[in-house]
């Protein structure tokens, strides 16, 4: 971690202690004004939240448990309550961990879906007609990708995926 | 702007998000158009060429969506393991 001293330094380096992280996303997940960062760890199988204290650090970070071998996190609110959620794709497990969100930095343990394809990339954005963000993951190993479609409420439906590829 | 492992923008400009997926194995890119309703039409392929098939090198590592040339229509662009930039202009037209 670097701050941006305003004249196109850096200062020192801050290290978080969360070795090898396979991603990483930032958000303020608990609404405190201060960005918070979130990093899954694929080696350890876990999720890590680390919440900024508002002076330029970061207090001990979380650990949630995840599937086997998470490459990828979103930050998002996946069933519209305000409240920011996360997203994990479990390569190795083939997953898709839903982490709801409880507004002070904390979140619940996931509901997992199977995402039908091993997923190394996790993006989320608008993919039907109703405005509830829906999941991406895709798989380099076969050049495949699946779609999970957020019934609204934050759980995940119907896995639409192209033929042929996807389903074996 | 960031580079993305993979773009996600309405290429086609029928008001639905697309996917633009570089591959491992065809040195190229995959398009796929959203209907949507969260399903895809099947891929159409872009190959960039380059290193010969097969080598790591040629390799699609990342893409960016943008619109580069102020048509209003999102580009792409497609970075690849050998150190070369592709900038394919969208024609709007989907081909």
């Amino acid at each position: 971690m670097l701050h941006n001293q305003g004249n196109l330094q850096f200062s020192s380096v801050l290290t978080l202690p969360i070795a090898s992280p396979t991603d990483l996303a930032a958000a303020d997940l608990n609404r405190d004004g201060y960005p918070d960062l979130v990093a899954v760890q694929g080696s350890g199988n876990l999720v890590y939240v680390v919440l900024n204290d508002g002076a330029g650090g970061f207090l001990s970070p979380v650990q949630y448990s995840t599937g086997d071998w998470p490459e990828a996190i979103a930050i998002v609110d996946m069933d519209a309550d305000g409240q920011l959620d996360l997203v994990v794709g479990n390569y190795t497990s083939k997953t898709v961990g839903i982490y709801k969100g409880l507004g002070n930095g904390g979140f619940a343990d996931p509901v997992v879906y199977d995402a039908g394809t091993k997923p190394l990339f996790l993006r989320v954005a608008q993919l039907n007609q109703d405005t509830a963000p829906d999941v991406v993951v895709v798989d380099r190993d076969n050049d495949s990708f699946s779609v999970l479609l957020n019934r609204g409420d934050g759980t995940l439906g119907r896995r639409c995926c192209l033929p042929d590829k996807l389903e074996s | 702007m960031s580079p993305e492992d993979f773009s996600i923008a309405d290429f086609d400009g029928d008001g639905h998000l697309d996917l633009a997926i570089p591959e491992q194995y065809s040195e190229g890119f995959g398009l796929y158009l959203g209907r949507g309703d969260g399903t895809f039409t099947e891929r159409q392929p872009y190959v960039t060429g380059g290193f010969p098939r097969g080598t790591s090198d040629s390799e699609c590592a990342a893409t960016v969506s943008a619109d580069i040339n102020g048509d209003n229509k999102p580009d792409l662009l497609v970075a690849k393991l050998d150190g070369t930039t592709l900038v394919y202009l969208n024609r709007g037209s989907c081909q």
